[in-house]
């Protein structure tokens, strides 16, 4: 089920009722339900990889809670890593890699032959919730948290609605513990949640659903097009990427909110940063935090040689851009980060100072947006060719207009987005006086109701 | 009790300020979004409210050949004919029953039209058609014609409440219905699948006895979109005829269907006479239904030769100047002969 839906807007309204009107011990079944229906009404036969990932990782903690040593845990975290991986492995990556052995054979003159699956679709969501149940298995092998007893509780950890199939990743330290708790209705809770919602769904259909339409028609066809329309595209799509995940995370985090559920929050403002450092500091905070704690550290992290650190870092941001996609695209993506990411930190302390603050946003945001473009080109050759395109343009090449409308959306949302730099939207809107919050909820509103994308945009992370 | 006293003097101001947007929106850009997403009620809203005939056509209606001489549509051909009543038209490419009903339903309350003539294109039922690609758009169409507050349509515009499927989607459904649609009588096959294959391993035969290509591709089409015997309980396509049916009578017009001729001469040669015999079955099942709920219909369905048709790759209803001239005609001789106190027709120049 997408957020953006009428099914949605149905759905949620009588699962939060519902969940009020229980007594709390049993508004885990009505939560478990909701989340399976929530999915199944996707794909119903995809809901049994949740169901084997539950089963898998419930059943190693328990069986890791009970050794005392990690050597003798080891076998079950082993198991847990294969079973999840695995089949994250086969369903996302598996096309992937026996194409990039075919061309890599091919280079020597081999053929490879593979088999091909052709009803093989990718699960929404597999890649957030294999890493939100790795993450329990992890913290159980470390015994840092404890394993859960309770089938239903950690069931519903594993496929909480709100957070399934994009995230924010959750920990089991944070979200669990809430699952068991008996909530009451809070109005603060419910309104800040409502908020949160209302300028998630403009973000989502408003922002990022009619930016799309304008990046698509010019990645249909990028050689018929200008240099400003290309520098404008890739503007656009760092704006409609960001709008997207942004809107689709307020969305989650809302919708758990009016539950009384407090889920962490996945992004901070991020084209407001003044290094590549800090961006990964702002953006997409859960994956980011998720790579530190299970890979970077245990890597080693910073500790030891500068060799050793630079081979730490690169990796973790290959394997975030893998992470992301099937695609070489995606690898190059996290690659170039990576390598950016430590020529900062080899460069010392960014200067002080707002002049040069600005300077070096400017920077970041420059790199961050060149950087999308291997995100979003389908191939190297359109990325390449986008890429030179900034610089160089062909005497027939259209331009890409934006209509006004669009320009006052594009600028209602990066002020809000800059005014509530400080806190989270809900906050931020509720330090306003009452002119200035309804005025915004009427233009929240009214562009939602009019003025929502009517292409075919689905949630860009949906894919991943 | 404090819940509800913090909830309603806010769900007051939001009705008041949704009924605020609504007007605002209807006034100012309600028909730029009619025209981006619905474009064909603009021929709707071009429409003579005098004309006392409507006629309501896709493609075949206004395609015409290079070597035609004469370019006018058979809407035109038809008011032409008719010499004491004016006849407009509303077109677009793959219009069918489902929008035709939608349509209906907007036509002016004041406006005259006494007579709606609508193409019965036996191809749309089939299940290329039905789930066609521009499916997505005319089912958007639909939406937005329906008749609620504008800014809900709207939003339902965005929250793609609509059949919005992707191709691959529409690809699987249109596989499985040639998979499982069974064909009535005893032709030798069980659905369109078992057809399609047993004349396409063969495949359509050159004098030499070489296999051509192109005629066996057009052979497989026509199997694909004229193959079904329609099944009235489940093919979408009635079910949409029907509800047309029931609109015209509650607006007392009179329908009248134009069953469009296709091509049975190309039918016969490349499929065989089965087909002929499947065309039968449609074509009786078709005018018996809607005679029996008081709906003239044309037949058409055998007027033409195969000359007369101008696409010689896939089947269309597309004819050339002298195809139209003569379905229009024959439109045109049927009703003034239904109604000859209506109508003064005389042969079309």
């Amino acid at each position: 089920m997408l957020f953006n839906s009428l099914h949605f807007l149905l759905f949620f309204p009588v699962v939060i009722g519902f969940y009020f009107a229980l007594k709390a011990r049993y508004r885990w079944i009505l939560l478990l339900g909701a989340s399976y229906y929530f999915y199944a009404a996707w794909k119903v036969e995809y809901i049994f990889l949740i169901l084997f990932s539950t089963l898998v990782d419930y059943w190693m903690a328990i069986l890791m809670s009970s050794r005392s040593s990690k050597k003798e845990r080891r076998p079950f975290l082993v198991f847990s890593l294969i079973s999840n991986l695995g089949l994250l492995a086969f369903f996302k990556y598996y096309a992937f890699a026996n194409e990039s052995l075919a061309s890599g054979f091919q280079l020597f003159g081999v053929t490879y032959e593979w088999y091909e699956f052709e009803s093989l679709l990718l699960p929404v969501g597999i890649s957030f919730y294999t890493f939100q149940t790795l993450s329990y298995s992890i913290e159980v092998y470390w015994a840092k948290i404890k394993a859960e007893r309770h089938l239903g509780i950690f069931a519903l950890y594993v496929s909480f609605f709100p957070q399934l199939v994009a995230g924010p990743i959750e920990r089991f330290t944070s979200l669990g513990k809430q699952l068991r708790q008996a909530h009451q209705f809070s109005i603060e809770n419910f309104r800040n949640g409502a908020r949160l919602m209302l300028f998630g769904f403009f973000t989502k259909m408003v922002v990022a659903d009619n930016l799309g339409t304008y990046v698509d028609a010019f990645y249909a066809n990028p050689e018929a097009f200008d240099s400003g329309a290309a520098w404008l595209a890739t503007l656009m799509y760092s704006l409609q990427i960001y709008g997207d995940f942004y809107g689709y995370s307020l969305i989650a985090i809302g919708a758990a909110l009016t539950m009384g559920i407090k889920i962490m929050d996945n992004f901070r403002n991020p084209y407001f940063s003044r290094s590549i450092m800090e961006f990964w500091r702002r953006w997409h905070i859960s994956l980011s935090t998720w790579f530190r704690d299970y890979l970077y550290i245990p890597l080693g992290g910073n500790r030891g040689s500068q060799g050793k650190l630079v081979f730490n870092v690169i990796l973790v941001f290959l394997f975030s851009g893998l992470w992301h996609g099937a695609n070489w695209t995606f690898v190059c993506w996290g690659g170039i980060h990576g390598v950016v990411y430590l020529m900062e930190r080899f460069s010392g302390k960014p200067a002080a100072g707002p002049v040069l603050s600005t300077i070096m946003g400017l920077k970041t945001l420059l790199f961050v947006n060149l950087a999308w473009l291997f995100f979003r080109s389908p191939d190297f050759s359109t990325a390449k060719s986008v890429f030179l395109q900034l610089f160089t343009s062909g005497p027939e090449g259209k331009s890409l207009e934006l209509e006004a409308q669009m320009i006052f959306i594009v600028m209602f949302f990066l002020a809000l987005d800059w005014l509530s730099r400080n806190n989270r939207f809900d906050s931020w809107i509720a330090e306003r006086s009452l002119f200035i919050r309804w005025v915004t909820y009427a233009v929240l509103i009214f562009g939602i109701l009019a003025f929502g994308g009517t292409d075919n945009q689905p949630f860009i992370y949906f894919q991943f | 009790l404090k819940f509800v006293k913090y909830i309603a003097p806010r769900l007051i101001a939001l009705t008041g300020l949704l009924v605020l947007f609504n007007w605002v929106y209807t006034e100012i850009f309600w028909w730029d979004d009619l025209e981006e997403h619905a474009d064909v009620l603009n021929n709707m809203r071009k429409v003579e409210m005098d004309a006392p005939v409507l006629y309501f056509g896709e493609s075949s209606n206004f395609n015409t050949s290079e070597k035609d001489v004469d370019k006018r549509r058979i809407s035109d051909f038809l008011d032409d004919a008719l010499l004491n009543v004016q006849v407009d038209y509303v077109e677009k490419g793959a219009l069918h029953a489902g929008i035709y009903a939608s349509l209906a339903k907007q036509l002016a309350e004041d406006a005259r039209v006494e007579m709606l003539v609508v193409t019965l294109n036996l191809r749309s039922f089939s299940a290329d058609w039905r789930h066609s690609a521009l499916e997505n758009y005319l089912s958007k169409v639909d939406m937005m014609l329906q008749k609620r507050p504008a800014l809900l349509n709207r939003l339902l515009l965005s929250l793609k409440h609509y059949e919005n499927l992707s191709i691959e989607e529409r690809s699987a459904t249109i596989v499985e219905l040639w998979n499982t649609e069974k064909i009535e009588g005893n032709l030798g096959y069980d659905n369109i699948s078992d057809w399609d294959r047993a004349v396409g391993s063969v495949g359509i035969l050159n004098e030499d006895g070489s296999r051509n290509e192109e005629l066996t591709q057009l052979a497989t089409s026509l199997i694909k979109q004229f193959g079904l015997t329609i099944d009235t309980s489940s093919n979408r396509r009635i079910a949409e005829f029907d509800r047309l049916v029931q609109i015209c009578k509650q607006r007392n017009i009179q329908l009248v269907f134009h069953l469009m001729a296709e091509n049975h001469e190309a039918m016969k040669k490349l499929v065989g006479e089965e087909m002929i015999q499947i065309l039968y079955h449609n074509q009786k099942l078709l005018i018996d239904r809607y005679h029996r709920n008081g709906v003239k219909v044309v037949d058409n369905l055998f007027a033409l030769e195969d000359e007369r048709f101008t696409d010689s790759s896939f089947p269309t209803e597309h004819y050339d100047d002298v195809g139209r001239k003569i379905v229009a005609q024959n439109v045109a001789d049927s009703l003034a002969k239904w109604y000859p106190d209506k109508f003064v027709v005389e042969a079309i120049k």
